[in-house]
């Protein structure tokens, strides 16, 4: 891997709550390549999306170094890191990821206009990648008028609208219904099938486990790195029947 | 009972104390308002009825010859009346300027020496039943005039109290040119007319051996009109320097029947002058209820400011306690124990503000009595009870309601939907949404606009509180200014000259005449003779004048100047009293002469409040003016006439400068700017807090633009564009709301002083032209502060946030 | 298998291809195959039993098929087998046993690391899982096969889960077994 899309080192982070610090992440490193889906999982509060947090810039780790597509990311100010992101990284949240005041396609071309792309263009290719994520028929209403499904899909589309580098998503099914996660963990793969480099965190091993290396992370440490195969060949469950009996 | 009551304390605990001390400190302001205005008001009425009943009730004031006052003194409508006083007209000077004073006789001690009837000196304190009679000065310091002393004087209160004279201080007073010092040994209230500096003259008084002193010879009868108040300038119209005259004060059988014995005596012809009791109070009383009237409205004002505060920040607790208010709900509290708990708490920091503002406002009250202050002294602070309850009821119920409407329909949100730890739902109608994505503004500018509009009806009442705050800055300017052109041109309170002559006695009017004609720094003159005319049983104050009539600048508001005889010009207030038109025609009398006179016009007159006719002197044959008041050339100062007039008139006449007496509407202007400054700033308290407020409950949608990529600029940035569409949005509502206040109150206020409507000053161009820019900017600069800090915080703390 | 069988017979009389039909559109898209001589074997002993029993039916121009039904005795087996009530699905201790196994052994093997045997039991759950989403994919949530593949993956979920307090727990297991051996023994 020459020239990974992320790689973090020693990331440490504690928290100071009511006088009492709290380490949230003690040393964390972890790196992915271009096109890797990385799945980080872990019980709750083991320190996954601290973890995230700090490899998109939301926050600064009190020790250790980010470097995002070839820039170092954790000694920029807020706003550095701002632009860093606007350019490099897609963000998908639990719930909540949508600007309430914003129609749905204002939503996805947050990210273009942000980027300095032109209005008509930027509208273009919000509606492309809505359409191809299949909500295309919301593009005109309030994300509150929407599912929880749809309003994941629609922060999916616009994490991914300006091509970024590296999507990150916190709990992206978290708070779906299983069809609904299916939905989206199926764009997903779709996503990475198309070269996506992705890190997803989740507490649900049947979602890491889409992933290509799940990270597992206890009690804010990196506990283990695993590499999934690809599936083999037909599995059978005729042991799970016991049907010879 | 007692789970509201839990409810009530815990809120009251553990809510936010910021919001809690708000909602306590906006109470206090708009009861302290209130009551403060509603006391001023109010309690100057009470204050001068208590010097009329200590006076002995001086029902009635009449001048006139000491023969025609004898058989009035038998008139069967008097029940009681003071001995006939004699007096003689002088000057004293205050403040270096000469001021017109009637010095009158004590009868009495020394002619009985016990408690003599009449205009005798009461010692100290009030003491009605001991049969002395109406009318008597009430002395405040000092002593009366030993018997036979020759050189003692007990000087008007509220003059002495004005030019800072006491007891013991030497006075000059001129009688017909020449000067006599006397020692002041006392300062005394008289209520035969209103007080300095509204009325004059002043009133001194002297033992009957120091007035044969002043005026050794009975000289000709002072016509004794008196003389009324004028809030802007001194009046003229006084007896002029060494003429003596009486009068007689009377307590009427029937006080109420004032008004018709008045006119009964002046259409007799046997006096000169009848003032009633009635016309004394309303002079002494005007201003203080002007103020107090203005006060209790920018009160009002405060409280509508208010209501628009507490009702903002009620739905803004509300939504930061909603995860409590269904955790109670699940509890067992009914929607309406917590609609009462939530109301309770308001209504615990609501009484609290209203008692601690009431007490303020009471307190600050006798500080405000600008019209009573001189004359009576501060009144010490006084607790109306009633008042104080009426406010503070007035305060809670509109605070009450205020929280009770948002606690209604947070109540009654299920409270599954609000456990479940979903965000309170936004409601921006897809419209707008869209509206705005399609005007393409920059991206910061658009969340801005968009965060704001999000929630309208808070938005509302935010931009609500900030458009009255600046409603009152308007009004307090427009106020301010109408004022400030009241004083600055005499012309609109009915006095469009710069220098008065007064002749003195024995002067040939038209000596004066002619020597006013040669001296090139006038610019202009007219002449004035006051007298009471009657028409039916009502009497006013008229005014013949003579000389040029273009010179006598008055501003005529409808119809024309004075031309002719036979033609009657009338003052704003008794165009109204006697409900008059432009066109009719009045048969008056004044001095006993039949006139019929066609009203040309009204003017602007606040003199009298403006119950005041104007006709041409020619229909008074043979009756010198009273006085000449003269206009400088435009290049000229008031300064110098004078000066050229006193060297070049010598001792033919006094010549005195219009005083001009802003002191008091300083008071007044200085109060109104207060009030709209403390406006201006509940205003903006709440614009800040409200964008605070709205900016932590979106830190959630802050923390995903700042994922999305926003920068920390960006992120003040949208919160000042926000904060400025609220502040254009106000200024747009609270320009126009203000321009109709300010027209209405304004209104009120120069009708209320006799000049007529339509006085009103627009406020000044820079408040007008300001107004909007600067709230745009305050809003924007509240909107940057109130999100300063959440910007500041590490995006990942924004995006875990709810 | 029998009690299967028997099922298969309980919606009407059929020949062995018709019961290998019926079987297969229920657990063909769980990938849980049977061949037919699995049924006719079974057949066979249920027939030896008396839960069976066959008529001959002529197959016109092919020959002759063995149509089987239930028996009376076989319908009475059938409802005693499925009112009798299903095992409890405990958990074989098996990572335990070697968790605690490679603990005791530490000396013994000194290059056997405890974790390995979670994290390796882990990559394997792990794969599991992703294999049975590939199996998700062709299954419908409505049928046999869905609920089986729900199942499994709920089973494996909760064995990820329990690997994790493994994982935490791991220096407290290991403070244990010592103790044991170092006093009251």
């Amino acid at each position: 891997m020459a020239d990974p899309v992320l790689r973090a080192a020693g990331l440490t982070r504690t928290y100071r709550h009511e006088a009492r610090d709290r380490t949230a992440l003690r040393d964390a490193s972890i790196e992915v390549g271009r096109g890797d889906w990385v799945a980080v999982t872990g019980p709750s509060g083991s320190g996954k999306s601290t973890l995230l947090h700090l490899l998109g810039g939301l926050d600064r780790p009190d020790r250790g170094e980010v470097w995002l597509a070839g820039h170092r990311l954790d000694n920029r100010s807020e706003s550095g890191r701002a632009l860093l992101r606007r350019r490099h990284v897609g963000f998908v949240f639990q719930f909540l990821s949508l600007v309430p005041t914003m129609t749905v396609l204002g939503n996805v071309e947050l990210p273009l206009v942000l980027q300095g792309v032109g209005h008509r263009d930027a509208r273009r290719r919000a509606r492309e990648v809505l359409d191809e994520l299949g909500v295309a028929d919301t593009a005109d209403t309030v994300p509150t008028a929407l599912s929880g499904g749809e309003q994941q899909r629609v922060a999916l589309a616009r994490a991914v609208v300006h091509r970024p580098d590296l999507l990150l998503a916190d709990e992206p099914t978290g708070a779906l219904d299983s069809t609904a996660a299916g939905v989206v963990l199926d764009l997903l793969r779709r996503r990475h099938a198309d070269g996506q480099s992705i890190v997803l965190v989740t507490h649900d091993h049947r979602v890491a486990a889409a992933a290509d290396r799940v990270v597992t992370m206890l009690d804010g440490r990196i506990a283990d790195e695993r590499k999934l195969a690809e599936p083999a060949g037909e599995p059978t469950y005729a042991h799970l029947l016991d049907l010879d009996g | 009972m007692a789970a509201v009551l839990r409810l009530v304390l815990a809120g009251v605990r553990g809510g936010n104390r910021a919001t809690a001390l708000a909602a306590v400190v906006v109470a206090a302001l708009a009861t302290a308002g209130i009551v403060a205005g509603l006391s001023v008001r109010d309690q100057g009425g009470p204050r001068v009825d208590r010097l009329y009943v200590e006076a002995g009730r001086p029902d009635l004031v009449v001048y006139g010859t000491p023969e025609a006052l004898e058989t009035v003194r038998r008139d069967r409508a008097l029940a009681d009346s003071s001995p006939v006083v004699r007096y003689v007209a002088a000057t004293v000077a205050l403040h270096a300027e000469p001021v017109d004073a009637r010095v009158d006789a004590l009868s009495g001690p020394a002619a009985t020496g016990g408690n003599p009837p009449g205009r005798a000196p009461t010692v100290d304190g009030p003491d009605p039943g001991t049969g002395a009679g109406p009318g008597r000065p009430l002395l405040r310091t000092g002593r009366w005039p030993v018997p036979g002393a020759t050189d003692e004087v007990v000087f008007d209160r509220a003059a002495a109290t004005d030019a800072g004279i006491r007891v013991g201080d030497r006075v000059e007073v001129t009688v017909a040119g020449r000067p006599y010092p006397l020692t002041v040994v006392g300062t005394a209230i008289d209520l035969t007319d209103c007080f300095h500096p509204d009325c004059d003259p002043i009133r001194l008084f002297v033992d009957a051996a120091t007035l044969s002193r002043l005026a050794p010879a009975p000289g000709d009868t002072d016509t004794g009109a008196p003389t009324s108040p004028d809030p802007t300038a001194g009046t003229p119209t006084s007896p002029a320097p060494g003429r003596s005259g009486a009068l007689l004060v009377g307590r009427l059988t029937d006080p109420a029947d004032a008004e018709a014995v008045a006119a009964r005596l002046l259409a007799d012809g046997q006096v000169t002058g009848v003032q009633t009791w009635a016309d004394t109070r309303d002079d002494i009383l005007i201003r203080d209820r002007i103020f107090g009237a203005s006060l209790a409205g920018f009160g009002l004002f405060v409280l509508v400011a208010a209501a628009f505060v507490v009702a903002g920040t009620a739905t803004a607790r509300l939504l930061v306690r909603r995860r409590e208010i269904a955790l109670l709900a699940s509890v067992g509290y009914t929607g309406r124990q917590l609609v009462a708990g939530l109301v309770g708490e308001i209504v615990l920091l609501g009484t609290t503000g209203a008692l601690a503002g009431g007490i303020a406002g009471s307190l600050l009250a006798p500080y405000l009595q600008v019209g009573l202050t001189n004359p009576l002294g501060r009144p010490a602070p006084r607790i109306a009870p009633l008042t104080l309850l009426g406010a503070g009821v007035l305060v809670v119920l509109i605070l009450g309601v205020a929280t009770g409407l948002p606690a209604l329909r947070a109540a009654r949100q299920p409270a599954s939907e609000v456990l479940r730890d979903r965000p309170p739902r936004a409601v921006t109608p897809d419209r707008v949404a869209r509206l705005l994505d399609r005007l393409r503004l920059g991206t910061t500018v658009r969340y801005g606009i968009g965060a704001v509009l999000v929630r309208p009806g808070r938005t509302a009442l935010t931009a609500g509180a900030v458009a009255v705050a600046v409603a009152a800055l308007v009004v307090g300017g427009g106020f301010t200014a109408t004022m400030d052109r009241l004083v600055a041109e005499p012309a609109y309170t009915g006095d469009p000259y710069d220098v008065v002559v007064a002749p003195a006695s024995g002067t040939d009017p038209q000596r004066l005449v002619a020597a006013l004609s040669g001296i090139p720094e006038v610019g202009g003159w007219y002449s004035q003779t006051d007298r009471r005319a009657l028409l039916g049983d009502r009497t006013f104050l008229s005014r013949a004048v003579g000389g040029d009539p273009d010179d006598a600048g008055f501003v005529v508001r409808e119809g024309r100047p004075l031309r002719a005889a036979g033609e009657a010009l009338v003052g704003y207030g008794l165009l109204h009293r006697l409900d008059l038109r432009v066109g009719d025609t009045v048969p008056v009398r004044v001095d006993d002469i039949p006139l019929t006179l066609t009203v040309v016009g009204w003017y602007s007159e606040t003199e009298d409040t403006g119950e005041v006719l104007l006709y041409r002197a020619e229909q008074l044959p043979g009756v010198p003016p009273d006085a000449f008041l003269v206009s400088a050339q435009p290049e000229g100062t008031p300064g110098a006439l004078a000066a050229v007039l006193r060297d070049r008139l010598g001792t033919d006449a006094t010549v005195r400068i219009r005083a001009s007496d802003p002191d008091e509407l300083g008071t007044f202007t200085v109060a109104v700017r207060l009030m709209a400054g403390l406006l201006l700033a509940v205003g903006l308290a709440h614009l800040g807090t409200g964008l605070l407020s709205g900016a932590r409950e979106r830190s959630r949608a802050l923390g995903v633009l700042r994922a999305v990529g926003f920068t920390v600029r960006q992120t003040v940035g949208q919160a000042a564009a926000g904060g400025a569409a609220l502040g254009l949005l106000a200024a747009s509502v609270g320009l126009p709301l203000g321009l109709v206040a300010h027209r209405l109150l304004a209104d009120r206020a120069t009708i209320g002083m006799g000049a007529g409507p339509g006085l009103a000053e627009a406020p000044p161009l820079f408040l007008l032209l300001g107004t909007v820019p600067g709230t745009v900017l305050a809003g924007a600069v509240a909107g940057a502060l109130a999100t300063r800090r959440l910007a500041r915080r590490a995006a990942s703390e924004l995006v875990r946030w709810e | 298998m029998k009690h299967v069988v028997l099922g298969l017979l309980a919606t009407g009389p059929a020949h062995g291809y018709e019961l290998r039909r019926r079987y297969d559109d229920l657990f063909a898209d769980a990938g849980v195959e049977v061949n037919i001589g699995q049924i006719y074997v079974t057949l066979g002993r249920l027939e030896r039993d008396g839960l069976v029993s066959h008529t001959t039916e002529s197959g016109g121009d092919r020959r002759d098929r063995k149509v089987y039904r239930l028996t009376e005795d076989g319908a009475a087996e059938l409802r005693d087998w499925v009112t009798r009530p299903s095992d409890t699905p405990l958990v074989k201790p098996d990572v335990l046993l070697r968790l605690v196994t490679a603990r005791l052994a530490a000396v013994l093997l000194p290059d056997v690391d405890p974790t390995a045997v979670i994290t390796d039991h882990r990559q394997r759950c792990l794969q599991a899982l992703r294999d049975l989403d590939r199996q998700a994919a062709r299954t419908s949530g409505t049928s046999v096969g869905g609920l089986l593949v729900q199942a499994t993956a709920l089973h494996l979920q909760a064995e990820l889960r329990w690997l994790e307090a493994c994982q935490r727990q791991l220096a407290e297991i290991e403070l244990t077994t010592s103790g044991n051996g170092g006093h009251d023994g």
